[in-house]
């Protein structure tokens, strides 16, 4: 039986954003003691998630909209920009607001969230 | 998890939260007061790092006590003998397992120590009460101090 395109989207989104749940989860266990991002960002969850592309972006940036971090690589390499300044570069709450801003400028997040 | 399952030491002693986690700083950034950066040797920008080490700002070496020890001579610390608290002095702790740096605490005015533990929560402990390899993730298992090191204190309440 054929499937409609719309249920198609939303069972992919769904499957998506269940595995994006997973693997930031098995990321943040199994890193999060640890000072050194040379590591962190060498795990593999960390490195499947920058595979996921674009796509992956909305999750990314709700994620770092509620406080989460070290999401600085992925987007880099994802989007293949950067709208920090080189003065706030390093530090993560301007970091964070200047990825936010760049976020719902693009559609990846609304307006007043 | 439980912080005494993390760091058996603590049983008995007198430890407490002092913040939730918070991914935007670690601990090297803790003793230095901080709380809006990530110290760590990798190429990108977004990270914080004041010197190169030869084989180290790739992020594909472990830094070695002798590592750790110039960066934070470049940061103004010295090394010293101890941990005793002198008034004026503000101490660090380095901890190594194996010779890998580990962590690093910040002592307080009263004496008693403050760490970040990696993007995990702060606490205020004793300087044992983090040692060990016997925690229940490799993650916390910070080894020995291994070196302290001091500079003036700059805010005698911090």
């Amino acid at each position: 039986m054929a499937t409609p395109a719309a249920s198609v989207k939303v069972a992919a989104d769904a499957t998506l954003a269940t595995e994006f749940q997973m693997l930031v989860s098995r990321w943040r266990e199994e890193t999060l003691g640890h000072w050194n991002a040379a590591i962190i960002l060498a795990h593999p969850a960390h490195q499947q998630i920058v595979e996921m592309g674009e796509d992956a972006l909305p999750l990314i940036f709700a994620d770092l909209a509620a406080g989460g971090g070290h999401w600085w690589r992925a987007l880099r390499i994802i989007t293949g920009t950067s709208p920090i300044s080189e003065e706030d570069m390093g530090r993560s709450s301007k970091m964070r607001a200047a990825w936010l801003q760049w976020a719902r400028e693009h559609g990846y997040l609304r307006e007043d969230s | 998890m439980d912080l005494e399952m993390l760091f058996p030491r603590l049983r008995g002693q007198p430890y407490r939260v002092t913040s939730p986690a918070d991914p935007d700083y670690n601990c090297i950034a803790w003793a230095l007061g901080e709380t809006d950066g990530w110290w760590s040797p990798v190429e990108d920008p977004e990270h914080l790092w004041p010197i190169d080490l030869p084989g180290i700002r790739n992020g594909e070496a472990q830094l070695t006590v002798s590592d750790i020890r110039i960066v934070f001579e470049h940061l103004g610390f010295v090394s010293c003998v101890d941990g005793e608290l002198v008034d004026g002095i503000e101490k660090i702790a380095l901890y190594a397992s194996d010779g890998e740096f580990r962590h690093v605490a910040r002592q307080l005015p009263s004496g008693r120590w403050t760490s970040k533990l990696g993007g995990d929560r702060d606490i205020e402990h004793s300087l044992d009460g983090i040692e060990g390899t016997a925690g229940a993730s490799s993650l916390y298992r910070y080894g020995f101090v291994v070196e302290f090191m001091q500079r003036e204190r700059a805010n005698p309440q911090a």
